[in-house]
């Protein structure tokens, strides 16, 4: 069944089109990669998918139904959470805070229960303990949950990030650099973790420019360039894909 | 009902709660000790400004400066002094209802406004106030202008409390105090809170979480004042006569100044300590030289921005800020 | 109906520069300083002890309040808004505030709470056939129409003016190319107080000096540059003009009108188009 359906999706800024009449679908059980050179527009297509920037044209459809235009908490609560390239977890507290505050969508919130602190409110709120602690285990996060987020290494914070989605009870994740900066042991087990996450039946959709990562996970690949899409295929459809190696050449993102 | 014994039961807060305990006990003898009608003025003045502080701290966290609590006390004021002036109605009533009305204006004017983020926010605040305000000052059938209202009727007596001296007053603003202050740290402490800070954190992230957050802007706006509007009405009942310039940008400055002298870290304990310490200052600084006051706030203010950024109230708890720490 | 527009230009010219100062602050340090008023203020007072306490000739009192008031801008940099430059927002709106707040007490403290007088140092009127105009109205308008020349030339074709448009456009580029910003900070706030001053002492002869004439000048300034676009001087100007205009033409009105809607107008820019008139769109980190 096709969850998501990008169809012809474009953005201009000012002259400039960022990302130009480019569809997409993205099956259940499945692991999405799109690449491309610096500067290709993925990052922004991702946006424009979880509605953080409004398309000047196209239409994107969730199992069936327009969501184009509505606004990211929407499309979030929908069950497509992102993650970000910077700006990844709430710096100020502590690592399982985070998780605490991802859980927003699997937890009601009622403020009277709240302000009464109500037994069921309380039950919640040991559920929610919980399934937290689910998650970081999950992530092998464990022995950091009570350091503060924003002291870190960016690798640890990459995956904290991983997991706040995982705790927003997503159908897919879209994933925006996953392993970026991560030396090659954090980045294989970051591939470990996703086929998990895949084998859960959350989709997985990823922007990566680590090419092992990506070939090795992904059963899909889209190639982006100059916000167009140039290529669509299987791995190693990719990588014999003529045009995608004239797109790399000159620069130096390509590490096979 | 076993909840309070079992509140007072919790092994790890045990040492806190008693002390709360303790304090309210010491809050409601004290005007008994102090006979001086102007000691209790300033107790009654202090509690008044904790009321709008802890609701200022609120805002605060969802990253909502706000420069116009001053025009949300005026608008309890006003519509309290009027309605029992002119409808009748009892002060008991109308209290709740200037509180309502005073919701429902933020809650309009949250839904415009609210959409603007950090300092475009601070600054549509403190236009507000001033509309607000200047509103007052032209509209004089109504609101009587320059010099006011006057000849606002006192509250009825209830359960035996006649206000004609100050005791009266001082209990209800205590009562009230207390509310407001056990409705906001329960608010503060819960998910909303969590989610109030994961909006001012980070609003992005927050939104891509799925919070909506508007919604939860309005709602904390909405909620801080009504309770300013509630202190309002108290205020005008107890005043007995109201005019513009007592919900200025002044007041609205001064909201922001006791609350982080106090301390915003907390929603509670951090207002409650600078509302009433700056309240006692003002009155000993306003009595030796005009002047004063405004220079030493403003030298106070500055001072815990750069030396003291948890404010007063963290002297008081190096373990407490430790806890806060980790929401 | 001469009259009327005399007043105008009397208010809008200062308001001008009142509210390019303001501007200029904004434009390179990205504090919207709720203190400026209180700079516009200490103009005043410095220009009521300069040339009514000390005697000093009134040309020359204008000239050492600027000078005066500009280095407290300068001071106020160093010893705090440089501090600020990574602060939050309640950090830098705390000290604004702050400052707001304990220079009008100072004031309070030094100069008294009474408003006092200064006397002009041109007295006389221009009489003509349908109207007159008083000589010290003229001399402010001639007065700030030197000032804002000045400033405009600066701005455009010396070295200083030029770094700082570049540094107002993108501060990272400016850097890059070698301008030194923490010089241009100063710089700014020395200038920007020192017009904040001027348009103080030049007013101060039409109306009169006390500590509490800061608040409203704020409130004038933030208005003005809401209207024309934070951090534009074309639009402090046109809406310094603007401002003055409408006020001189509904002096027959309630004044306090003037400013209820000022704010509302305020209001709703924000809400529609927060760059405002000519401005530069802003987005303040949290």
């Amino acid at each position: 069944m096709v969850l998501l359906d990008v169809h012809d999706l474009t953005v201009n800024f000012g002259g400039l089109t960022a990302v130009n009449r480019v569809s997409l679908q993205l099956n259940e059980s499945s692991v999405l990669g799109i690449i491309g050179p610096n500067g290709a527009g993925k990052t922004t297509l991702f946006n424009l998918i979880s509605g953080f920037l409004k398309p000047s044209m196209g239409e994107v459809f969730w199992k069936g139904k327009k969501i184009t235009g509505l606004r990211s908490y929407q499309i979030a609560s929908l069950g497509l959470v992102r993650t970000f390239q910077s700006n990844v977890v709430y710096k100020d507290v502590t690592a399982s805070e985070n998780i605490m505050r991802s859980q927003y969508l699997h937890f009601k919130t009622n403020l009277l229960q709240g302000v009464l602190n109500t037994k069921s409110y309380q039950e919640d709120e040991e559920a929610m303990k919980k399934r937290a602690q689910t998650i970081i285990n999950f992530m092998e996060l464990s022995d950091w949950s009570s350091t503060l987020a924003g002291s870190l290494p960016h690798g640890l914070q990459r995956k904290l990030g991983i997991a706040m989605a995982m705790a927003c009870d997503p159908k897919v994740i879209m994933l925006d650099e996953p392993a970026s900066g991560m030396n090659p042991g954090e980045s294989a087990h970051i591939m470990h973790k996703i086929r998990q996450l895949s084998d859960r039946g959350i989709v997985v959709m990823l922007v990566e420019h680590d090419m092992k990562v990506v070939m090795g996970v992904c059963d899909r690949i889209i190639v982006l360039n100059h916000g167009q899409k140039i290529a669509e295929g299987s791995p190693d459809e990719i990588q014999k894909n003529q045009r995608v190696i004239e797109a790399y050449l000159g620069s130096e993102e390509m590490v096979l | 009902m076993g909840w309070p014994l079992k509140w007072l039961n919790d092994k790890k807060e045990i040492g806190n709660r008693v002390g709360i305990i303790i304090f309210l006990f010491i809050v409601c003898l004290i005007p008994i000790v102090l006979r001086e009608d102007y000691y209790v003025h300033i107790l009654i003045m202090g509690a008044v400004w904790t009321i709008l502080c802890m609701g200022w701290v609120l805002l605060l966290r969802l990253g909502l400066f706000s420069l116009g609590q001053a025009g949300f006390l005026g608008i309890g004021a006003y519509s309290s002094g009027l309605l029992v002036l002119h409808l009748g109605i009892s002060f008991w009533f109308a209290i709740l209802l200037a509180g309502l009305f005073t919701a429902l204006v933020a809650f309009s004017l949250g839904i415009i406004i609210l959409r603007l983020r950090g300092l475009y926010f601070a600054v549509v605040s403190f236009a507000f106030g001033e509309v607000v305000r200047n509103i007052y000052l032209n509209w004089i059938s109504l609101f009587g202008g320059v010099s006011g209202i006057s000849g606002i009727p006192r509250p009825d007596p209830l359960f035996g409390l006649v206000f004609k001296s100050k005791m009266p007053y001082y209990y209800l603003i205590v009562f009230l105090t207390l509310v407001t202050g056990i409705v906001l740290y329960r608010i503060d402490q819960s998910r909303a809170g969590r989610i109030f800070r994961a909006i001012g954190h980070n609003s992005d992230l927050a939104q891509s979480q799925g919070m909506n957050i508007k919604k939860y802007k309005v709602m904390s706006f909405t909620i801080a004042s009504f309770f300013a509007g509630i202190a309002g009405s108290f205020l005008a009942h107890y005043y007995t006569t109201i005019y513009p310039d007592q919900f200025g940008v002044w007041d609205s400055i001064l909201v922001q100044i006791k609350a982080t002298v106090g301390g915003v870290a907390t929603v509670v304990a951090g207002p409650l300590i600078g509302a009433v310490v700056m309240t006692v200052v003002s009155e000993v600084l306003r009595g030796y030289m005009a002047g004063l006051e405004p220079l030493f706030f403003g030298v106070f203010l500055i001072a815990v921005v750069f030396f003291l950024p948890g404010g007063l109230e963290s002297l008081l708890n190096v373990r407490r800020v430790e806890k806060i720490k980790r929401t | 109906m001469i009259q009327v527009i005399v007043n105008a230009l009397v208010l809008g010219l200062t308001y001008v520069l009142m509210a390019s100062g303001l501007s200029l602050i904004f434009g390179i340090l990205q504090i919207v300083n709720f203190a400026h008023g209180q700079f516009y203020m200490f103009g005043a007072c410095f220009l009521y002890w300069l040339n009514m306490k000390l005697g000093v000739s009134y040309v020359l009192s204008v000239l050492l309040s600027m000078f005066i008031v500009g280095g407290l801008g300068i001071i106020t940099e160093l010893a705090f808004f440089r501090k600020l430059m990574k602060a939050s927002i309640i950090a830098v709106l705390g000290v604004v505030l702050g400052l707001m707040v304990g220079m009008e007490g100072l004031m309070e403290v030094l100069f008294g709470q009474d408003s006092k007088k200064v006397t002009t140092a041109f007295s006389g009127v221009l009489r003509a056939r349908h109207f007159s105009i008083s000589y010290e109205r003229l001399a402010v308008i001639f007065a700030s129409l030197i000032i804002i020349s000045i400033l405009y030339y600066w701005i455009r074709y010396t070295r200083e003016g030029t770094a700082t448009r570049a540094v107002a456009q993108d501060k990272r580029a400016a850097e890059l190319v070698g301008i030194d910003v923490n010089r241009i900070r100063l710089i700014i706030m020395g200038i920007g107080c020192a017009l904040a001053a001027a348009a103080g002492s030049l007013i101060s002869p039409v109306f009169f000096v006390s500590p509490y004439i800061g608040a409203n000048a704020m409130f004038k300034s933030l208005i003005i540059i809401t209207l024309g676009g934070m951090g534009s001087l074309p639009g402090a100007a046109l809406g310094g003009l603007i401002l003055g205009f409408i006020e001189s033409f509904s002096q027959t009105y309630i004044g306090n009108i003037t400013e209820m809607l000022g704010f509302l107008l305020v209001i709703v820019i924000l809400l529609v188009k927060p760059q405002g008139i000519f401005g530069v769109a802003f987005e303040m980190a949290e």
